[in-house]
């Protein structure tokens, strides 16, 4: 194992900071304003990122955190990773209990090392240092110093001191240290620019924070990154396993990893002469594109191979060909290359995936990336390929890398780019209902909904991503109604950028209307109860921000017995307003209910002012979607 | 030990081999890469037509053989072949087993290894060999490596297979033999040949039914060599011959299987065969039995550093403690719970599934900290320390399984609790649990399993039908002196929903709570004034109060007599069941409403009462509601005596949870009077 514990004199290199003397731990210190909402205290933080040279760097951290309560107990464990590049050089830490009395410190043997392999990801080199005092008589107080040390600087750390909910500031601290010839760059989220000193051949960046209070959060906030203080670092002049890089503009970014591209995208023999015979007689590009990309779906799965460089640099394209499977970079790399052989060019993908990815800061060339795909470049028409998946369709971006912007590889460097944005009618649900309730109570129900875009992504995983068994199970699990029984499920797929999926459902449900004596109690909206209750005691602090895009049409008939006459029935409403647009009408005659709905939204940021007419436009769906059809035997 | 065994197999020298060839009936034999095309024929199989993947046979077999160090090992060999059906069933082309190393410093070796796949391409077999840098190894803990490889080249329809042999060096450790697991099974078979050196108990579980039964008796002769290495020593060889006891047992047309909820562990019924080790035979004459009965196994804890003789010479490590703990009481129940609030608020508890202490007591004491065994031993140590009858009680959880109640293996439990003794009352404690009360375990300890570690080790049945959870509720909506309706609710939790609730309450502030409760009522109903009683007395049930307040501007008022509380859906979703329902506890739960109607609404319709059983009494439910123009008043009751159902009777508990569904969706409706 490559971990020494040496006793590191890095301290030489900075100039001694103010450090709390042991008595100061006493929890009683931390004023009242920081222990409030808060499950720990951050009584003292030094970060410290030192460039020693291009293929080196320094990070030293030391921090003294007082646990308040067992939900802080998590933020009191260290944990530290490290792989190929970077190695933990020393850790060091105290435990004080809670009137700042040193109760005893870390020995070696009591660091766990640990394998990083999670349940997602097949092989990695990831491994990680833990450390835990097992003190649990709140409040009490570690202190702890971690040495480490980077080769290959590809990416620095971001400075956080308030990285969530429920914990305080009281004193936090970055320190970073370069040469005058390597500067590091940074970017500042809701900060102020650091103090600055010189050296005869460097230079000193420092920020501080003292005594912030702790956060709680609220319903509908924008992530915590967006909101709470930040600095990211990045990297000027970078080597690592003998490439060096430049990353200070995104031309050289991207020069840097197109030339960890370079020579891997060989195909072996028999792969070109499939990809001819597929493609030779076509003449759009589009048609080629798909032959190709349900080429590679068929015969290639994903696994996640984290090892060495790998983290950074693809697997060839011919170890995908002979393995039959990769991970986001090498897929991507080898559907390039697919198309090449073809003659359509395309383009290496970096991306930040995921629903809630943090946005792409275009003025601030650095590694923000953990996801690759590929693409046909041709302006709005772009067709996006997303490598990992079996089953999606060419072109589709979807809610895991749609909206958003991404860092495209070229031969002359990296290119912002935009995903697709998905508009409200493309994220279509619009659904058909033709029911009837017997004299028992008992819904029969026959409901066909054809759905867009992002609102076909579960009924997609649905069908590829579930056994026939597993889908009815669900299907029998996700509805709301009480008992009820999936009699018959089809689907249709139709594959194109905006894929569409036709669901065909059978339902019945034993007991869907309620029965007493004189009345029958239906609540026509079956399928798609929406909106939310939240409370507005509490000023609303933070803006809201709105993530979903949709329009859903519901068309609703049921048939019900005979002799019923109507009491009372859902009014009619119609809302239109910058939250959105929702609207129910209900009418009954001839034993028949009809109920028509439609909701649009958008994703949009609300300043916090608005907060309460946010709530009530949330509740008006809430409460309109659940209002009952109440009829009542007509006695002649 | 292991010097004895080459002495003893010296005595054992006999020449007499002989071979005996298998009756194959209707065991079909695999042969390594012995694919056809028929193979690849079939689009589904009738063992499970949906299955994403499907094990065309699952190959087991343990045998032994004379190993350098003087003894035997176990040679284990796994042989496997799986069709991939589709996309889904990919995973099951990603393989992980462990090796592991022992406390001796021996570990398992892996001896072969190779895996292959197998697509058809243009009508041809085409084979992809999988490479050594395709396996990846990682060092999970100290005593485990997990091998881990995925297969090449695979798509839908692919057959993939593969084979190790790992020789452990223990060789009286036989893996147990899992004949179910998630993906269905066309074959699988566990061969297994033991040498009458040996003895074993095998025991067999689930619900699978053996195709292949047999068991034959043939002589084998193993060589052995010991003193290898050691200078001081002659290196030996030796040739041992004995009976050797071989059995096959296969099953065909095995289901995958599939979790349900409403089962404390699947794994209780997993098909499967596990081996005790019952005892060492050296020759003829030498019999040395291991673990047996409980006694022994009791007698053995009690000797055990790491165990019984911890409790046994406790020392003066705690009598400080214990004298400032308890001096100012002379009742022993009060010390007792003195004793057991310490060790639960200052130890904090790492989790561990071991029954053995994992460091000596005085260091646990010292750190205040350890496992569930670490912290409850040291309670028992404290008790005897003070003269208590205190014993330990160990006992295997209901999510780790049920142990076979005559194998004493103690492997198979997972946790220790203390019993104490004060006059003629017992007491079961728990004081690894931050939130327990003092003689109150957590309903996953009740798994029928406990056993009490003392001369005599009596079996304690901790049964989930003997936990009785009590709920009561009161609604009173009465007029005030304005003639105002207004409403109050209160609430008496049974326990282990109050334990939920304070596991709940230290993530979440009540008021967060509370607002999770008013999203439970029909928007039109109003809450107010939240209070909660005993959050931090664990011994005891919560209390939870708020006001209620209806919306009085309609002309017709609707509104459900239950409000939040009831059964909104069918707790039992599934339309059908294979495993039986075993519920955490029985449940008795009462709900009264006492409604004054204000002036000028007049009763318009209520619910009808209702009564109903489940298998004669085993279930009660009654909604009885009665209404007067000036009041009305409901009780509601469900009632449970038994918490554990058979698959057989999963649909008529269905029906019967459906009719409480559907009376719990029942309104009242008042109308405003004409003026």
């Amino acid at each position: 194992m490559r971990v020494s514990f040496l006793v590191a004199s890095i301290l030489i290199f900075f100039s001694a900071p103010r450090m709390l003397g042991a008595q100061e731990y006493a929890a009683n210190l931390i004023p009242d304003s920081l222990t409030t909402n808060a499950d720990y205290v951050k009584r003292y933080e030094e970060l410290r990122v030192e460039v020693v040279s291009s293929s080196k760097v320094k990070l030293y951290r030391k921090y003294a955190f007082t646990i308040l309560n067992e939900r802080g107990v998590g933020y009191g464990v260290l944990y530290d990773y490290y792989d190929k590049f970077r190695s933990i050089e020393s850790i060091e830490g105290t435990l004080y209990d809670a009137s700042g009395k040193k109760i005893k410190s870390v020995k070696k043997k009591e660091i766990a090392d640990l394998s990083g392999t999670d349940g997602s990801e097949f092989a990695t080199d990831d491994r990680y240092k833990k450390h835990d005092f097992y003190f649990r008589e709140y409040p009490y107080t570690v202190v702890y110093e971690v040495e480490s040390e980077t080769s290959g600087v590809l990416s620095l750390p971001t400075w956080m001191p308030q990285r969530r909910d429920r914990v305080s500031v009281e004193q936090s601290k970055l320190v970073v240290k370069f040469p005058y010839n390597n500067p590091v760059r940074y970017y500042l989220i809701n900060f102020i620019e650091p103090s600055v000193t010189s050296n005869s051949g460097d230079k000193t960046l420092t920020w501080e924070v003292k005594n912030i209070k702790a956060v709680i959060p609220e319903e509908y906030q924008p992530s915590w990154y967006k909101i709470l203080p930040s600095v990211k670092l990045g990297p000027s002049y970078f080597e690592a396993q003998g490439h060096s890089g430049d990353m200070s503009s995104w031309e050289s970014y991207g020069k840097y990893i197109y030339a960890l591209l370079q020579g891997r995208d060989e195909l072996p023999q028999n792969v070109k002469q499939d990809v001819h015979a597929m493609t030779d007689k076509l003449s759009s590009t589009s048609d080629k594109v798909a032959v190709l990309y349900k080429y590679l779906q068929d015969n290639t799965r994903y696994i996640s191979i984290q090892m060495g460089i790998g983290g950074w640099q693809p697997f060839e394209a011919k170890y995908v060909a002979e393995k039959k499977y990769g991970d986001c970079k090498a897929l991507s790399n080898y559907m390039v290359a697919l198309l090449k052989e073809a003659g359509v060019y395309a383009n290496y993908v970096e991306i930040q995936s995921g629903e809630d990815a943090e946005p792409l800061i275009e003025s601030f060339p650095a590694s923000q990336a953990n996801h690759v795909i590929a693409c046909v470049p041709n302006g709005k028409d772009s067709i996006w390929l997303e490598c990992t998946s079996s089953f999606d369709s060419p072109g589709y971006n979807g809610s895991f890398t749609g909206n958003r912007k991404a860092i495209l590889i070229k031969e002359d460097g990296a290119h912002i780019v935009n995903t697709h944005h998905y508009t409200p009618s493309e994220n279509l649900q619009v659904r058909n209902v033709v029911a009837k309730i017997d004299a028992s109570g008992k819904l029969t129900a026959s409901v066909n909904t054809k759905l867009t875009g992002v609102e076909q992504e579960t009924a997609s995983s649905l069908i590829h991503r579930a056994s026939a068994e597993e889908r009815e199970d669900y299907l029998n699990r996700a509805l709301s109604i009480p008992s009820y029984k999936v009699n018959k499920h089809e689907y249709q797929e139709v594959r194109a950028c905006i894929p569409v999926i036709y669901e065909n459902l059978t339902v019945t449900s034993d007991n869907y209307a309620n029965m007493s004596n004189k009345r029958l109690f239906v609540t026509p909206n079956i399928f798609n109860l929406m909106g939310a209750k939240f409370s507005t005691e509490k000023p609303r602090l933070y803006p809201i921000h709105y993530t979903s895009t949709f329009l859903n049409i519901d068309t609703v008939y049921i048939d019900v017995p005979e002799g019923y006459v109507l009491e009372t029935q859902p009014k009619t409403v119609e809302i239109n307003n910058s939250f959105g647009k929702y609207s129910i009408k209900t009418s009954f005659k001839n034993n028949q209910i009809e109920f028509i709905r439609s909701y649009e939204r958008q994703e949009k940021i609300y300043p916090s002012s608005e907060w309460k007419s946010f709530v009530t436009f949330m509740e008006e769906v809430y409460k309109n979607d659940r209002s009952r059809v109440i009829l009542v035997k007509n006695v002649q | 030990m292991l010097k004895q065994i080459v002495l003893s197999f010296l005595l054992l020298l006999t020449t007499l081999y002989c071979s005996i060839s298998l009756a194959q009936n209707g065991r079909p034999k695999f042969k390594y890469g012995d694919v056809k095309e028929s193979d690849f024929a079939p689009k589904s199989y009738a063992v499970d037509t949906s299955a994403n993947a499907v094990f065309l046979f699952d190959k087991g077999t343990s045998s032994y053989e004379g190993n350098n160090n003087g003894y035997l090992s176990v040679v284990y060999k796994k042989h496997t072949r799986m069709r991939i059906m589709n996309k889904n069933g990919f995973d099951a082309a990603t393989i992980s087993f462990p090796l592991f190393h022992y406390d001796d410093n021996t570990e398992d070796k892996l001896d072969k290894f190779e895996a292959v796949t197998y697509n058809m391409e243009n009508g041809k077999i085409i084979e992809t060999k999988l490479d050594k840098s395709g396996v990846f190894k990682d060092k999970v803990s100290k005593g485990a490596v997990v091998y881990k490889f995925t297969f090449p080249n695979v798509k839908e329809g692919s057959i993939v297979e593969y084979r190790y042999t790992v020789i452990v060096p223990n060789p009286t450790v036989l893996r147990p033999w899992y004949f179910q697991g998630e993906y269905p099974r066309l074959w699988s078979e566990l061969d297994i040949s033991i040498p009458a050196f040996y003895e074993f108990q095998p025991f067999k579980r689930g619900l699978g039914v053996l195709a292949y039964d047999t068991i034959m008796e043939t002589n084998d002769t193993y060589n052995i060599i010991s003193g290898e290495g050691n200078a001081y020593q002659r290196t030996t060889a030796y040739s041992l011959t004995t009976t050797v006891t071989r059995n096959i047992w296969a099953m065909k047309d095995v289901k995958g299987l599939k979790d349900e909820p409403y089962v404390s562990s699947s794994s209780n019924y997993q098909s499967r065969v596990d081996f005790f080790y019952t005892a060492f035979r050296p020759s003829e004459n030498e019999y040395k039995p291991a673990i047996r009965n409980w006694s022994e196994m009791s007698e053995k804890l009690m000797k055990n550093p790491a165990f019984g003789l911890e409790i046994k010479n406790p020392g003066d490590t705690y009598n400080e403690d214990l004298l400032r703990l308890t001096k100012s009481d002379s009742d022993d129940l009060t010390k007792a719970k003195k004793i057991y609030y310490y060790v639960r608020d200052t130890f904090s508890c790492i989790d561990n599934e071991e029954v053995l202490l994992s460091q000596p007591l005085k260091k646990i004491y010292a750190s205040r900290k350890g496992s569930v065994a670490d912290i409850n031993l040291t309670l028992v140590t404290m008790y005897k320390s003070m003269g208590f009858e205190a014993f330990p009680l160990i006992l295997s959880t209901r999510d780790n399984g049920m142990p076979p109640p005559n194998f004493p293996r103690l492997r198979d439990y997972n946790y220790v609790i203390c019993r104490l003794k004060l006059g003629d009352q017992f007491y079961l404690l728990d004081a690894s649990r931050k939130n327990l009360g003092f003689n109150k375990l957590d309903h996953n300890c009740y798994n029928e399993n406990g056993r009490v570690i003392n001369d005599i080790p009596l079996a304690v049945t901790l049964t989930t039908d003997s936990l009785k959870e009590t709920k009561k509720t009161a609604v009173f909506l009465t007029l005030d002196d304005n003639k105002k309706s207004i409403g109050s609710f209160s609430s008496e939790l049974s326990y282990y929903e109050s334990q939920a609730i304070r596991e709940k309450l230290k993530k979440q502030s009540k008021e967060d709570y509370f607002n999770e409760i008013k999203k439970e009522y029909p928007t039109d109903v109003k809450l107010s004034n939240f209070s909660i009683d005993s959050l931090n007395n664990y011994e005891e049930s919560i209390k939870m109060n708020y006001d209620i307040d209806l919306n009085w501007e309609d002309d017709m008022i609707y509104f459900n007599p239950l409000f939040a509380e009831g059964y909104k859906t069918n707790p039992f979703k599934a339309a059908t069941r294979n495993f039986p329902v075993e519920m955490p506890f029985t449940s008795d739960e009462i709900y009264t409403l006492s409604f004054e109607i204000p002036d000028g609404y007049v009763v318009e319709e209520v619910p009808k009462s209702a009564k109903a059983t489940y298998e004669s009494s085993i279930g009660y439910f009654e909604y009885i509601i009665s209404a007067t123009p000036k009041m009305i008043s409901l009780r509601y009751r469900l009632k449970f005596d038994m918490a554990n159902f058979s698959a057989e009777s999963y649909d008529s508990l269905r029906e019967f949870y459906d009719l409480i569904v559907k009376k719990h969706a029942e309104q009242i409706v008042l109308k405003k009077k004409a003026k």
